[in-house]
């Protein structure tokens, strides 16, 4: 593919508590290239949030703070420049964008819409409050929000769930950002109005040709739109590649446990639904072992005792897997 | 992202018991690191409260002399060996009056805050959970009361009632309720919501069961806060009325009698109003900082963030 | 909006309602005979009951209450009997005395408690912020009179800078009035900044901590904007809340706060006349007391509209 535009190397992000140190983020590694769509799944708690957070360095400090580890945008490598540095401000909202999970809080409840959109156009752009208020109007008629000009003097809470998640995607779209961050955008949503956003996002994401990283733990949303996808457990990328190796050919247990918990719409394919038993370590404690092994229905006697596994190449060239066995789930069944 | 690090529990089955004991074990070190981990300030406030509770209990046996005992020859008198801190305008013992202003302080404090406790807890539990207009009612009177001011509430009862102990502390007491409804009943409005309240109602548990069995546990950790809080706010109030003389009057050793009558002699013996001031200032602050940390350490909003 | 303004004036009204009936009920239950009081021990009985009717105290409770209402609405407050004067006219000298302190005190405090509360939440943790904590919680721990003797020694006593004690009407000498009103002002001032430092920083590092912030920084808006226009424009209900609270205490701590500094205002006059029984000038200053919170509040619940659009737009 293009340029990469984002590169993380071996990202470490640990937050200091009072119950002792939590790895949330422990040593991953993922690109970006310019104009694709990269997934990022797991369960909660596995640290997707964090990594991105870590990102944009708005990890709230203390207690986390980002230990270690390369974040290459466009060449230049954010953690040098300093979570409170004009550089990293700038880059904030302008080049790259986050969308986050909760649309009902996300916005400034005592501001208006508009105020609160032009305030970021206005940061970003040399415009004046009128232009900035104009291109505000046109960016909430992008997201298709009707009677924008009536919207931009409404307040959150006089707002829907899905038109808060349209104005929040505004404002990433009025700032023309490279790389747009999305952490569970849809989650919150009713499932219909999940859709549209998604089909929202996807389709200025295609026409601008943004990049863009969806942080979720909805396989089917990620199937449908994601490039390349990223497995994370308990701090750790597990599994990665081509979004069709890891639906098709998962192999990493963990990886095959999560396709096997999805529920499926067709009837022929498997009766129950298999979730992963058990629940994941904690992140305060963790085994000097694989973290999987306690729920891994494969886990074998050979792995006790073995360090956690490092990533490793199979089949494609795209495909990592962080495991010591050779599992293929040719026989499972897709989505 | 802290909620998804907190949220993480372990469930498996044979090993539930353990985790649910060192869990407790955590819980315990985690209470008590967040209550003495402001700092060397919450330790030594720590330390002074106990120091305050113990002097008050024994302080007969720290003295040779009583808080009333005078001796006219030697009054106005620095310190020296026979009176550690000099003595007052009618030579009593000052240090003996300090130790006992402890007392009266400490007993003062505690049981008003008893009192605020026992009324605000039950007149809040009730407004709160049958609502409507009695709740209605009980917490405009709340806000009426809410309109005088403490001091001013407790000098017009402190008329009426006169000033032993068990009155003054009464009074006290009763400015210091509308606190407890507010917070009592804003808790149970917002508990009342809750899906287990309401799964208890369902299995036909009664009302007087939900509130004491599933209400009133969940206000504990606040009203642990509130009555440590109160103490101290219920001194300084004591301390006021004191200096005004209303209610709590001479001879009665109480820190603010002690400074009103010292403050006449602020030019030649300044000790008289200072050393029972420097004490309730000391007294009510290590107060309000134990209270502080016990805030921090029950609050579970605050788990993970520290 | 507006109706959100007339339910909070009705409730204001209950409350001045309520109010008046116990600052009534203080006359009643209080131990001793107001006409007796007034005449004296030597007095005979018929005079004393000559004056009891003249009081209205040999009418029923009910009667006596409405009267006395009616007595307030028209600027009738009743006679001092210990000052034998109308207390109309002995309010009208003192309270102004009571508020040329106090009024100072809450808007010195006010911008002050919210400035250094800010700085602490902002710089939560670190050493400026520890500084600052340990001087709100001495500050919120010192008895008012406690502040004043310590300053008076301090500044008076040692120092011999500022006066120990008096008042000067300020429309009579500006410089002097300034000159003896520092320390008292001081004095009301200090448990106020503490208390509304310590509500402002807890607010603050709520309001810090809400998604919306991250979403603001995470767009890149300046830190000067993130805390002032977002942060504290949400954080400022509960800290308006905490300022009309204050209010009281300034009340209560005038009490003190006068005494110590010998002016005669509201406060004294309260207190000498719960000392001499004077329950008739206890009662209108009881009144003028709540009635001073009461309007406090009310003022405090419009602006809660005019911060929170919530409130303003909601139809309730």
């Amino acid at each position: 593919m293009g340029n990469k535009l984002l590169e993380v190397k071996n990202l470490k992000t640990t937050f200091f508590t009072v119950n002792g140190e939590i790895k949330a983020v422990d040593g991953i590694s993922y690109y970006v290239d310019e104009g694709e769509v990269v997934a990022l799944v797991g369960e909660s708690g596995c640290g997707k949030s964090v990594s991105q957070l870590s990102v944009m360095q708005l990890v709230q400090s203390p207690p986390g703070k980002i230990v270690g580890g390369e974040i290459v945008f466009q060449g230049q490598d954010l953690l040098q420049c300093g979570a409170q540095s004009k550089e990293m401000r700038e880059i904030r909202g302008a080049r790259i964008g986050m969308i986050f999970q909760e649309p009902m809080t996300s916005l400034d409840p005592v501001q208006t819409v508009g105020s609160q959109l032009a305030e970021v156009i206005r940061r970003h752009k040399k415009v004046s409050k009128k232009q900035a208020w104009e291109i505000g109007v046109k960016t909430l008629e992008a997201v298709s929000i009707p009677d924008a000009r009536v919207r931009m003097k409404n307040y959150p809470f006089e707002l829907s769930g899905g038109m808060r998640q349209r104005i929040m995607i505004a404002i990433t779209l009025a700032c023309q950002s490279q790389l747009i961050i999305t952490d569970e955008p849809t989650t919150a949503l009713d499932v219909t109005i999940q859709a549209q956003i998604m089909e929202l996002l996807m389709r200025l994401v295609r026409e601008n040709k943004t990049s863009l990283v969806v942080v979720t733990h909805n396989l089917g949303l990620v199937t449908r739109h994601a490039d390349r996808i990223y497995v994370m457990y308990a701090g750790k990328i597990v599994e990665s590649g081509v979004t069709e190796d890891i639906i098709t050919k998962p192999r990493h247990p963990y990886t095959i446990g999560l396709l096997n918990s999805v529920p499926k719409l067709r009837r022929d394919c498997s009766e129950d639904l298999n979730p992963i038993e058990g629940a994941p370590p904690d992140l305060a404690n963790l085994p000097n072992e694989c973290y999987f092994l306690p729920r891994c229905p494969y886990g074998k006697q050979a792995c006790k005792g073995k360090k956690y596994p490092d990533l490793r190449q199979v089949d494609g060239q795209e495909h990592f897997i962080a495991c010591f066995m050779d599992i293929g789930n040719d026989e499972g069944c897709t989505i | 992202m802290d909620n998804e690090i907190r949220e993480i529990s372990c469930i498996t089955d044979e090993e539930t018991r353990l985790k649910a004991k060192k869990r407790r074990k955590q819980n315990i070190r985690y209470f008590f690191t967040v209550l003495f981990g402001r700092g060397i300030l919450a330790k030594i406030s720590f330390v002074l409260v106990c120091i305050f509770i113990l002097v008050a209990v024994f302080c007969p046996l720290l003295t040779s002399y009583t808080p009333f005992q005078q001796e006219l020859s030697n009054a106005l008198k620095g310190a020296s060996p026979q009176h550690l801190l000099g003595t007052d305008n009618l030579g009593r013992d000052l240090f003996t009056r300090i130790v006992y202003g402890a007392r009266f302080s400490l007993s003062i404090g505690l049981l008003s805050s008893v009192w605020a406790l026992v009324i605000g807890v039950a007149l809040g539990l009730a407004a709160g959970y049958f609502g409507g207009i009695f709740g209605g009612l009980v917490m405009r009177l709340m806000d009426a009361q809410l309109s005088i001011p403490p001091l001013i509430l407790a000098l017009c009862l402190a008329a009426v009632f006169g000033g032993a102990v068990f009155s003054i502390s009464l009074i006290i007491g009763i400015s210091a309720v509308p606190g407890y409804v507010r917070v009592i009943y804003g808790q149970v409005l917002s508990l009342r919501e809750y899906d287990y309240v309401e799964a208890a109602r369902l299995i036909g548990q009664g009302n007087f069961k939900i509130l004491f069995k599933h209400l009133l546990p969940n206000c504990f950790p606040t009203i642990i806060v509130m009555f440590t809080m109160g103490v101290g706010t219920a001194i300084m109030i004591e301390s006021g009325l004191a200096y005004l003389g209303i209610g709590i009057k001479a001879p009665t050793p109480s820190w603010g009698v002690m400074i009103f009558e010292g403050y006449k002699y602020i030019f030649s013996s300044p000790h008289l109003a200072l050393w029972p001031g420097i004490m309730l200032m000391l007294l009510i602050i290590s107060l309000s900082v134990v209270g502080d940390g016990l805030r921090d350490a029950l609050d579970p909003k605050l788990r993970g963030k520290l | 909006m507006s109706a959100y303004i007339v339910k909070r004036i009705l409730i204001s009204i209950f409350v001045v309602f309520a109010v008046s009936i116990f600052s009534f009920m203080i006359l009643q239950i209080m131990p001793g005979d107001p006409a007796r009081l007034a005449l004296g021990y030597e007095a005979s009985e018929e005079d004393v009951q000559t004056l009891r009717e003249k009081m209205n105290l040999d009418k029923p409770v009910v009667t006596q209450y409405i009267l006395w209402v009616k007595g307030v609405a028209r600027g009738d407050f009743g006679q001092s009997v210990i000052y034998k004067q109308p207390i109309d006219k002995m309010m009208a000298e003192r309270v102004p005395r009571t508020l040329t302190l106090g009024i100072p005190a809450l808007f010195i405090a006010a911008p002050l408690g919210i400035v250094v509360g800010v700085i602490s939440a902002v710089r939560r943790g670190k050493p400026l912020d520890q500084i600052l904590t340990f001087l709100t919680t001495v500050s919120m721990g010192m008895p008012v009179f406690w502040t004043g003797i310590l300053s008076v020694f301090i500044f008076s006593v040692e120092l011999k800078i500022l006066p120990l004690q008096g008042y000067v009407s300020p429309s009579q000498d500006f410089g002097q009035y300034v000159y003896k009103a520092i320390l008292p002002v001081f004095c009301m001032a200090l448990p106020m900044i503490a208390g509304i430092a310590r509500q402002t920083r807890t607010n603050m590092l709520d309001s810090i901590n809400q998604d919306h912030i991250r979403t603001a920084r995470a767009n890149g808006l300046p830190e000067r904007s993130i805390i002032f226009r977002h942060a504290l424009k949400n954080a400022m209900i509960p800290i308006i809340t905490v300022i009309g609270m204050q209010v009281r205490v300034v009340i209560g701590g005038s009490l003190l706060v006068e005494k110590v500094f010998n002016v005669a205002g509201l406060g004294t006059i309260l207190t000498s006349s719960i000392n001499t029984r004077d329950y008739i000038v206890v009662m209108v200053g009881v009144l003028i007391i709540s009635l001073i919170t009461v309007a406090v509040n009310l003022v405090v619940d419009i602006l809660y509209g005019v911060i929170d659009p919530r409130i303003r737009l909601s139809r309730r």
